[in-house]
Parts: structure tokens; C-alpha cells; sequence
């Protein structure tokens, strides 16, 4: 028990292994700088454009972020399916959207106390 | 009773907490497209249904109870299984969720461990070897930028206004301050990698006890991050023998002092 735990965990931890609950425990590890990069997603209702209001959908619909960061490596058919997903739940909560939007974003934070400020660019998107 | 049975009943409490508490019900209903499971969880075609949750906390409850009041082995395994099962759904929303790793791969020894007690020296050292690599971790991909740069000013400025903490003054404060930064960033840096020693230098083992406790209520506090498990974890672990001689003690030896303290 202890050589298959230690050396599990060992053995994840040096190869940077997410085998769940063994992990390569990359917390905070990356450093932050002022320009950070992310993700962002947008539904197109009725013509405008608004975030899709993830922390008003169900818990199951959370983690959207790393979702969005796996677009890059994702098929056409999968990031439709990941769209259609959204926009149903989006649709529970008031109109269907018609789009799905995917930014790239860079967030740039100051250290004098000024609100950060994003700029956004279009990764692609998808009809719904 | 031996060390490990109340270690043991303690860790059966704080699971039966976690699968009562724990938000998993409301991961039901997930569209398929969006399971993003790790590990032997990608087995599984989508989250369960409600109705498999649920079952599975009821279980893992009833279980955690009973390896409260009987103090066996078999129960603790299916309340461990049951809270393994729980906690890798949670970790299936895409992002890689550590909250409940710690406990269950520190109580992970005392599934094959009856009475030796040979379970709390392991889990003890499993717990110290992931503070080390997160460390290392963070040397790695980082190096000593993550001490000395901006790092840990950007990272209590973002926690501040990320709506997560409760009290985002302490973030704020600490990310305004690059002495504070570099001491905080230095202070979790230092005790990750020095942790091994809490194994070899029993001494030090009450040190690194509160020591991590501060960490995660200081994370808590700054960041809105619910690490509680790792530091009862760390906690229990680290103070086994201590914890279970104090409540081993017979009530009665204080009932003496109190009856002839003066009035």
C-alpha cells in the first residue's frame, strides 16, 4: 500500500499527471504578471451580445473556463456540441440565443489599484 | 482504544460531513457534452442521474455513521468510497478540483489497516510528500519569480475583485504591499518544500500542524478557497498521538480538581 501510494504520487507529481485524486499539484504554481491570458464566452440574443451568465446556471454548468480553454484542440463537432449545451441552458433562462461567441481575452491588471482592463479577441463562433 | 481507531473515527466524521454538505446533488442534470472527467471517471458515459447521487450520499452517510459508533474498518472503506465517487464527479466540470484530495489520499492507508496503525505513519508521509511537490511544482513552472516577482501581488489583486472572499480587504491589502507579497508568497513556499521535515523531526510536527492550518484559513480568507479538509487533514495527521492520548483521558481525572477547587 504505502510503495503503490508514495510511488503514485511521486511518480504524478514529477510527470505533471492529473490522475485524479493524484495530481501533479500545479496550484498557483504559474506565476502572474500584469497581462493574463483567458477565455471568454458571449450569447448573441435578439441581436446583442451579453456574457453567457454562467454563475446563473446550474452548479453543473460551472468550470466553463476550462471548457473554453480546450476550444484550440476541440473538433468543429465537439465545440458545436459544447455551444448547443450553453445555449439550451441559456434558453431556460429567457431567449434562445442565436450565437454562441469564444474570445481569447488578456486581462491586464495594474498594481496601483485601477480597475483591470480586457481586451477581447474573436476565436470563432457558433450558430445555435 | 488504539491511536488508529480514533483518528479514524475523527476522519469518518469530517467524510460524513463532506458527503452531507457537499454540493453534489446539484451536479445532476450536466448535458453529457460537458463531462469532463479524470482519471477512472472517464469510465462513466455522463454525470448520474440525481437519483444516483443522492443514493450514493445517503450511503456514504449511513456509512460514516456507523463507522462512527462501531469503530470497524468496513464501514469507513464504503463512507471513502462513497466520498472518492462523490468528489471525482465535482472534479468532472472541467476544472481540476484538489478540495478533497488531501484527506482522501491521507486516509487511504487506513482502508487496508485494522489496529497496526502503520496507516497513520504512511498517510502521514503521503501528506507530506504533496506539500513538497507542490512546492516543487511551483519551482518548476515558476522558479524563484514566484517569491521575489509580482506573482502573489497580482494574485491577491485579482482575488479581490473576483467577488470570492469574504473579507477582499485582506487580499486588497496584501496585493497593495510588496513586503507583505513577498512574505506571504516566501511563507507558502517555505513550508510546502520544508514540510518533509514534519515526518523525520517529530518536534516540529505541532509547528507545521498550525502552520498549515494558517495557510488554508489565510487562502480561505484572501482567495474565498475552501481548503478546511486539508488543513484537518494536515491537522489530525500531524497530531495523531497527541489528539488521541487527550481524548483518551477518563473524564474522571478532572472531576477531582473541580470538586476541590475553593469556592
Amino acid at each position: 500500500v504505502a510503495v503503490v501510494l508514495l510511488g503514485g504520487l511521486t511518480l504524478c507529481a514529477l510527470t505533471s499527471t492529473e490522475a485524479w485524486p493524484l495530481s501533479g499539484w500545479k496550484l498557483f504554481s504559474q506565476v502572474r504578471r500584469a497581462d493574463q491570458g483567458g477565455w471568454a464566452a458571449t450569447a448573441v440574443v435578439d441581436g446583442a451580445e451579453q456574457p453567457l451568465p454562467f454563475a446563473r446556471l446550474p452548479r453543473a454548468y460551472h468550470g466553463a473556463e476550462h471548457l473554453l480553454a480546450e476550444f484550440p484542440r476541440m473538433s468543429p463537432g465537439r465545440r458545436a456540441e459544447v455551444c448547443g449545451a450553453w445555449a439550451d441552458a441559456v434558453d431556460t433562462l429567457g431567449p434562445r440565443p442565436t450565437e454562441i461567441r469564444v474570445y481569447r481575452t488578456v486581462t491586464h491588471t495594474t498594481l496601483d489599484g485601477t480597475p483591470p482592463t480586457v481586451t477581447r479577441n474573436l476565436f470563432t463562433s457558433c450558430p445555435s | 482504544m488504539p491511536v488508529l481507531t480514533r483518528i479514524r473515527t475523527a476522519f469518518a466524521v469530517l467524510i460524513g460531513l463532506r458527503i452531507a454538505l457537499g454540493p453534489y446533488p446539484r451536479l445532476a442534470g450536466q448535458p453529457d457534452a460537458l463531462f469532463r472527467p479524470l482519471g477512472v471517471f472517464k469510465l462513466l458515459p455522463g454525470m448520474p442521474p440525481l437519483a444516483v447521487i443522492v443514493a450514493v450520499q445517503v450511503v456514504g452517510v449511513v456509512a460514516a455513521v456507523v463507522a462512527v459508533r462501531n469503530r470497524r474498518r468496513a464501514p469507513f472503506v464504503a463512507a471513502w468510497l462513497c466520498l472518492l465517487f462523490l468528489a471525482g464527479l465535482r472534479t468532472s466540470l472541467g476544472k481540476v478540483l484538489h478540495n478533497d484530495t488531501l484527506m482522501l489520499i491521507g486516509t487511504f492507508p487506513m482502508l487496508f489497516d485494522d489496529e497496526d496503525g502503520w496507516s497513520l505513519d504512511v498517510g502521514l508521509a503521503a501528506v507530506c510528500l504533496v506539500y513538497f511537490f507542490a512546492g516543487v511544482a511551483k519551482l518548476r513552472h515558476s522558479g524563484l519569480t514566484w517569491v521575489t516577482g509580482d506573482n502573489m501581488r497580482y494574485v491577491m489583486l485579482s482575488a479581490s475583485r473576483s467577488g470570492k472572499p469574504a473579507f477582499p480587504a485582506v487580499a486588497r491589502a496584501i496585493g497593495r504591499s510588496a513586503g507583505l507579497s513577498h512574505l506571504t508568497a516566501a511563507f507558502i513556499l517555505g513550508l510546502e518544500l520544508t514540510f518533509p521535515l514534519a515526518y523525520v523531526v517529530r518536534k516540529l510536527r505541532p509547528w507545521f500542524a498550525a502552520a498549515a492550518v494558517a495557510l488554508h484559513v489565510g487562502t480561505w480568507f484572501t482567495l474565498g478557497l475552501d481548503y478546511w479538509l486539508w488543513a484537518a487533514t494536515a491537522a489530525l495527521l500531524l497530531l495523531a498521538h497527541p489528539i488521541a492520548r487527550a481524548s483518551a483521558r477518563p473524564p474522571a481525572a478532572a472531576a477531582p480538581v473541580a470538586r476541590s477547587s475553593p469556592r
